[in-house]
C-alpha cells in the first residue's frame, strides 16, 4: 500500500514538476504579446496580432500535462472549464476551438514553419526555431 | 469537435451533396453534437410535475425523456466570411422527434460583427444559447422559473458585435423576427419582435441586461371558446382579455461574479403581455457554487411571481353591475386571470463532475413550493449525463 502511495504521488507531482508551459511563435513574428494577448487569443476573442497579422493558434491534447498547466495558469480555467467554454461557441457558430496537436514537437514544428500560428509547449522542449514569449 | 476531412464527406454524402460541397475550395464541414440523458423522479407520491405544455414533466416512477434529448450540428463554410450552420434537436418531452432547432447562415461582417439570418436562438438570458447543452453550465437544467418561456427561437435577423476598451470586454446584440411555438395547449405567435441585448465583462464580473418586444398572439381552443362566448356581450373585455396582436415585452438583468474557486451568479426577468388575460410574470434566481477539482457542487433559488396585484378589467366588468351579464362577465374575468397565474419558488442543490472533457456527470435535488396550491408542494431528484463531441 504504502509503496502504491508513493508511487501515486510521484506520478503526480513529476506531472506537475515537467509542465512549465511557455508561449512560443514564430522567429519572424515581432508583436508585442503579453499575458492577456496571449489568453484573449486562445480564447478566440482576438484574431489579429498587433500588426494586423492573423492569428492561429494551436492547443495541446486536453490529456496532455502541459495544455492542463497552460489552461489554469494563462486562461486561469481549468481544462473542461475551457472545453465548456468553447461549447458554447461552437454550437452557437460564434468560434472554432483552436486546432490539437499531438506534441511539442508538432506544435515547434508549426510554428517554425508559419508566423501566424502561436502555440505553447513545455519548457524543456524549445528550440532555436522559435521563439519563447515569457509573460 | 471533430473537423471531418471533405475527402470523407464526400466519399459518404450522396452526389448531389458532395457536388455541393465540392463546388467550393474553402468549404470545410464541422460536425458536433451533444446529449443530455436526465432521469428523474418526484419523491412524494402523488404529485406530478408539468412542464411548459401541460405534459407530466416528473412523477413518482422514474421518467427519462422529459430532459433527455441529443443534438447534431452541421456547419459549413461557405466562404471566408459565410458559414450556414443547422442543428437538428429531438427531444424527449417530443417523443425525440428531430426538429430543425436552428438552420442559420452567419456573415463575418469584420472580426467584431457578424450578421445572422434564418431561425436562431433569441437571445434573452445568459444561457440562452446554450441552454440545450448541459455541458455548458453547472446545473443539469436552467432555472427554470425564468428560462421557461413561451418561446426560445425566433425567425429573422440577428447581429452580434463584439469588442473591448482597456481590461472591459463587451457585447451587444440586435434580433428581429417572428415567432411561433406550441406553448401551454396551444400556439403562440407573434411578429415585430425586437431584443436588444447589451453585455460587460470585467475579468470576474458580468452584468447583462435585455430589453424586448413583440406583438403576441396566443391561440388555444379552450380559451378562444370562453372569449368567443363573451364577445357579443362586451367586445370591450373580450378585447381586454384576447391575445391577439397585443403588445408584450420583456426586461432582463443578469450578473454574475466568478472567482474560479466559486461564483455566484443572478438573473432577473419580466414578461409583460398587455391587454391579456395573462398577468406580468415576475422572476429570478440567484446560485452561487464553487469549484473544487472536478467537482462543482451548487445551489440555486428561484422564485417566479405571475399573479396580479389586483384582478384587472373590473371597471368594465362593472358596467354589467345589476344586469344577468355581470355574472358571467366576471366569472370569465377572474377565471382566466386567476388559472394563469402562478407563484412559486424553488431551491435546488446540484453537483457537477467533470468525468472528462467531454462528458459531465451530475445530480440534484429541487424543491419546489408552489404558494398558490400547497398540494402541488413537491421534491425532484435528477441524476444526468451530459455529452458533447
Amino acid at each position: 500500500m504504502f509503496k502504491i502511495i508513493v508511487l501515486l504521488n510521484l506520478l503526480i507531482f513529476t506531472n506537475i514538476a515537467l509542465a512549465e508551459p511557455v508561449v512560443i511563435v514564430n522567429t519572424g513574428n515581432a508583436n508585442a504579446i503579453d499575458a492577456k494577448v496571449v489568453k484573449r487569443i486562445f480564447l478566440g476573442k482576438e484574431k489579429k496580432f498587433a500588426d494586423g497579422s492573423e492569428t492561429v493558434p494551436v492547443n495541446q491534447a486536453a490529456s496532455s500535462a502541459t495544455r492542463q498547466a497552460f489552461d489554469s495558469e494563462v486562461l486561469k480555467r481549468s481544462t473542461t472549464q475551457v472545453a465548456a467554454y468553447w461549447s458554447k461557441l461552437v454550437f452557437t457558430g460564434k468560434g472554432i476551438p483552436p486546432k490539437e496537436l499531438g506534441s511539442d514537437a508538432e506544435v515547434i514544428d508549426l510554428v517554425s514553419a508559419n508566423p501566424s500560428v502561436i502555440g505553447y509547449v513545455d519548457r524543456a522542449s524549445v528550440t532555436g526555431a522559435v521563439k519563447v514569449i515569457e509573460l | 469537435m471533430k473537423t471531418l476531412p471533405k475527402k470523407l464527406l464526400t466519399k459518404y454524402l450522396p452526389i448531389p451533396a458532395a457536388v455541393l460541397l465540392s463546388f467550393n475550395a474553402s468549404a470545410e464541414t464541422r460536425i458536433n453534437g451533444f446529449a443530455n440523458f436526465v432521469a428523474g423522479s418526484t419523491l412524494d407520491s402523488d404529485v406530478t410535475t408539468l412542464d411548459i405544455n401541460d405534459n407530466v414533466a416528473y412523477e413518482e416512477d422514474i421518467v427519462f425523456d422529459t430532459d433527455s434529448l441529443f443534438a447534431l450540428q452541421i456547419s459549413t463554410d461557405l466562404s471566408d466570411k459565410v458559414s450556414a450552420t443547422a442543428q437538428i434537436l429531438s427531444r424527449g418531452r417530443d417523443d425525440f422527434d428531430a426538429n430543425f432547432e436552428w438552420a442559420y447562415i452567419s456573415y463575418k461582417a469584420t472580426d467584431n460583427l457578424s450578421v445572422n439570418l434564418g431561425r436562431l436562438r433569441a437571445p434573452f438570458f445568459r444561457y440562452s444559447d446554450s441552454a440545450d447543452i448541459g455541458f455548458s453550465y453547472h446545473w443539469i437544467t436552467a432555472p427554470g422559473t425564468v428560462y421557461d418561456v413561451g418561446f426560445t427561437n425566433l425567425n429573422g435577423a440577428r447581429l452580434d458585435y463584439n469588442n473591448y476598451i482597456g481590461d472591459w470586454e463587451y457585447s451587444l446584440q440586435a434580433a428581429l423576427g417572428t415567432y411561433e411555438s406550441d406553448f401551454a395547449g396551444g400556439e403562440l405567435s407573434g411578429n415585430n419582435l425586437v431584443v436588444l441585448t447589451a453585455e460587460a465583462t470585467y475579468e470576474w464580473f458580468k452584468i447583462r441586461t435585455v430589453y424586448g418586444r413583440a406583438d403576441g398572439t396566443f391561440e388555444n381552443p379552450e380559451i378562444d371558446a370562453t372569449l368567443d362566448s363573451i364577445e357579443a356581450i362586451s367586445p370591450e373585455l373580450t378585447e381586454a382579455l384576447r391575445v391577439e396582436d397585443d403588445a408584450g415585452f420583456f426586461l432582463g438583468l443578469g450578473l454574475e461574479a466568478d472567482f474560479y474557486k466559486w461564483f455566484i451568479a443572478a438573473e432577473f426577468t419580466q414578461v409583460d403581455q398587455t391587454a391579456s388575460f395573462v398577468p406580468t410574470d415576475d422572476a429570478f434566481y440567484i446560485t452561487a457554487g464553487a469549484r473544487i477539482g472536478k467537482f462543482t457542487p451548487s445551489i440555486t433559488y428561484e422564485e417566479l411571481d405571475g399573479v396580479a396585484d389586483n384582478i384587472a378589467n373590473q371597471e368594465i366588468v362593472n358596467q354589467f353591475a345589476g344586469t344577468p351579464f355581470f355574472d358571467p362577465l366576471n366569472a370569465v374575468n377572474i377565471g382566466l386571470q386567476t388559472s394563469s397565474s402562478n407563484k412559486e419558488s424553488r431551491i435546488t442543490a446540484a453537483i457537477r463532475y467533470e468525468f472528462d472533457t467531454s462528458i459531465a456527470i451530475k445530480a440534484d435535488v429541487r424543491r419546489i413550493d408552489d404558494d398558490i396550491n400547497d398540494n402541488n408542494d413537491v421534491t425532484i431528484v435528477r441524476v444526468a449525463v451530459n455529452y458533447i463531441f
